[in-house]
């Protein structure tokens, strides 16, 4: 018994490998923008696929989206994610279907999904996205509804970025 | 209490050397197993776990974060990254920004299917974000060339299996032919498990136009920068993973393989447990007469046992050291293919040790019940006992 014991322990005790994650990082809405976060829906609010069509570099621009597009939305510590047009359907609203990361939009084919996806970043004064996390501030959220007020950063390749000064979050999400 | 000397113990050992050495094989056994159960644990996470360097960060493609294999990104990523990112890692204005291609395949001597191997398209760039991995003889691949190098636990699988990997010989990956120019050691790493070829070579190879991944060491940049380049770059659909998180999933993920090898281990020490606990029991049941005798001659019951049980630790010791000298020269490195490549089985002091308790431990079970039986009954009874 000591034998097996000691065999258990030992596997156990087997190195575990070094892991660079870390816990998730703390809200740090204080750090954005004071009135990044609108109380109002802006107007004349695009659909996000629409917008991107016809977005310029240096242009404002107004739409509508969704967080997600990818299986991690947010980026740890940094004011940025990605959004998606919200015509297009999330998985969990897909009958019958169990996908544990909706927001990724798996279900969708890869070349629509490129075509309906942007990044929504918050720079600061050198033009970088701040180093705080977005995540969680204001409610903030994967599958959230947002409007959006801002600035084109890039609009290239099939990628848009752009530089958000308003977001709107809708409080009770249409599923 | 009149104790036997422990030179009665070690001369009885010598009384029955068929008996004997029935007792030391089956201590070896049940050592080796509980050994070698443990260095295939060990070798298998501490393979894992020195594979991924903190300052590195793996780019994939998105919906494949769990596999480099399975992933594929657009050509001209490194350059991408390499122009955009600040932060990174740089050698003589190089950055440390490593495009790479990897791929389970076939080796064979000849065009027929052998053993499978990882191997891993590369350009000088790997030699930067991958420290561990040391050229121990010949040379690395010329880039577009069919050459190879091989890892040392590769060669060691290779060399199972029948095949030469030296430098100087010839390997056939997937039907196609590759000079042999290097061999490299990359010590308890999964790295020391794989095949490098050149980039083109295997882009080539595997008819594929996109590579796997892209290998990026950090200076000061941090994770966060590369995820969001890739969270900017969507149309380049990038995902990025620190290489230790990488590794360290893939631990967590191949964890029940771990353990299934534990437990089989178990139950086959277990079974070897019952085995070396018959040979033990026999052994000592034949001495009946002999143990009715000490008593008449005045020694007592427990000294007996003590006698017994020296006996049984002298052989399981000697069975335990054997168990670990096989374990190092026969165990210890070999190589075994497994979903990341392969590793090398670490018979370290965790594992030597482990077997070595395991063999005691099955001498001292070993005697209990043979002393409780044969001293128990009355000196009159032993003494005509035929054993």
């Amino acid at each position: 018994m000591i034998a097996i014991a000691c065999l258990t322990l030992s596997l156990l005790a087997s190195p575990a490998p070094t892991s660079a994650s870390t816990a998730p990082a703390a809200l740090s809405a204080d750090a954005l923008p004071a009135n990044l976060f609108l109380a109002e829906r802006p107007k004349d609010a695009k659909e996000l696929r629409d917008a991107k069509t016809a977005a310029k570099k240096g242009e404002r621009i107004t739409f509508t989206a969704r967080i997600g597009g990818r299986a991690a939305p947010f980026v740890k510590d940094r004011a940025l994610c990605t959004i998606i047009d919200t015509r297009l359907r999330p998985c969990d609203e897909i009958p019958g279907d169990t996908c544990p990361k909706p927001w990724d939009y798996c279900c969708e084919p890869k070349e629509s999904l490129k075509a309906n996806v942007a990044t929504l970043q918050v720079v600061g004064t050198d033009g970088k996205p701040l180093k705080v996390a977005i995540e969680g501030a204001n409610g903030l959220k994967p599958l959230a509804r947002i409007t959006v007020t801002g600035t084109v950063a890039e609009a290239a390749d099939g990628m848009l970025v752009v530089n958000a000064e308003g977001i709107f979050i809708e409080k009770s999400p249409v599923k | 209490m009149r104790r036997l000397p422990l030179d009665h113990a070690v001369r009885n050992l010598g009384r029955s050397p068929l008996r004997t050495s029935l007792a030391i094989a089956a201590a070896t056994i049940v050592a080796l197993l509980a050994a070698g159960g443990v260095g295939f644990a060990r070798g298998m996470a501490g393979s894992l776990g020195s594979s991924g360097l903190a300052t590195n960060v793996i780019l994939l493609g998105t919906g494949s974060e769990e596999s480099i294999e399975r992933s594929e990104i657009p050509p001209g990523v490194a350059e991408i990254v390499a122009a955009s990112v600040d932060g990174l890692a740089r050698r003589r204005e190089q950055a440390f920004v490593s495009p790479e291609v990897h791929a389970a395949l076939p080796i064979g001597p000849g065009d027929g299917a052998g053993p499978v191997a990882v191997v891993r398209g590369v350009t000088a760039a790997a030699f930067l974000v991958h420290p561990q991995v040391r050229v121990v003889a010949g040379r690395s691949p010329e880039p577009g060339s069919d050459e190879a190098m091989v890892g040392g636990a590769a060669a060691a699988m290779l060399s199972a299996a029948g095949l030469e990997a030296a430098p100087g010989s010839t390997l056939v990956l997937a039907g196609r032919r590759f000079a042999v120019t290097g061999s490299f050691a990359a010590p308890g790493t999964v790295l020391d498990g794989e095949i490098w070829v050149p980039l083109a070579a295997l882009k080539t190879l595997t008819q594929r136009a996109t590579d796997s991944a892209v290998i990026v060491g950090l200076d000061t940049a941090e994770l966060a920068d590369l995820e969001t380049f890739a969270a900017i770059r969507t149309d380049l659909e990038l995902a990025a993973i620190g290489e230790a998180d990488y590794y360290a999933e893939l631990s967590r993920f191949l964890a029940p393989v771990r353990w299934l090898v534990g437990a089989t281990a178990l139950l086959v020490s277990l079974g070897g447990l019952l085995a070396g606990l018959g040979t033990l029991d026999a052994t000592f049941a034949a001495r009946g007469r002999e143990f009715g005798t000490l008593q008449a001659l005045g020694f007592r019951r427990r000294a007996i046992a003590l006698s017994m049980l020296a006996e049984s630790l002298l052989v399981a010791s000697l069975g335990g050291l054997l168990a670990g000298a096989i374990a190092l020269v026969a165990l210890d490195g070999l190589a075994v293919r497994s979903q990341m490549g392969s590793f090398a089985v670490d018979i370290g002091p965790a594992a030597l040790a482990t077997g070595l308790l395991a063999a005691l431990v099955l001498a001292v079970l070993g005697t209990a019940l043979p002393a409780f039986r044969c001293l128990r009954r009355p000196v009159p009874e032993a003494l005509k006992a035929t054993g």
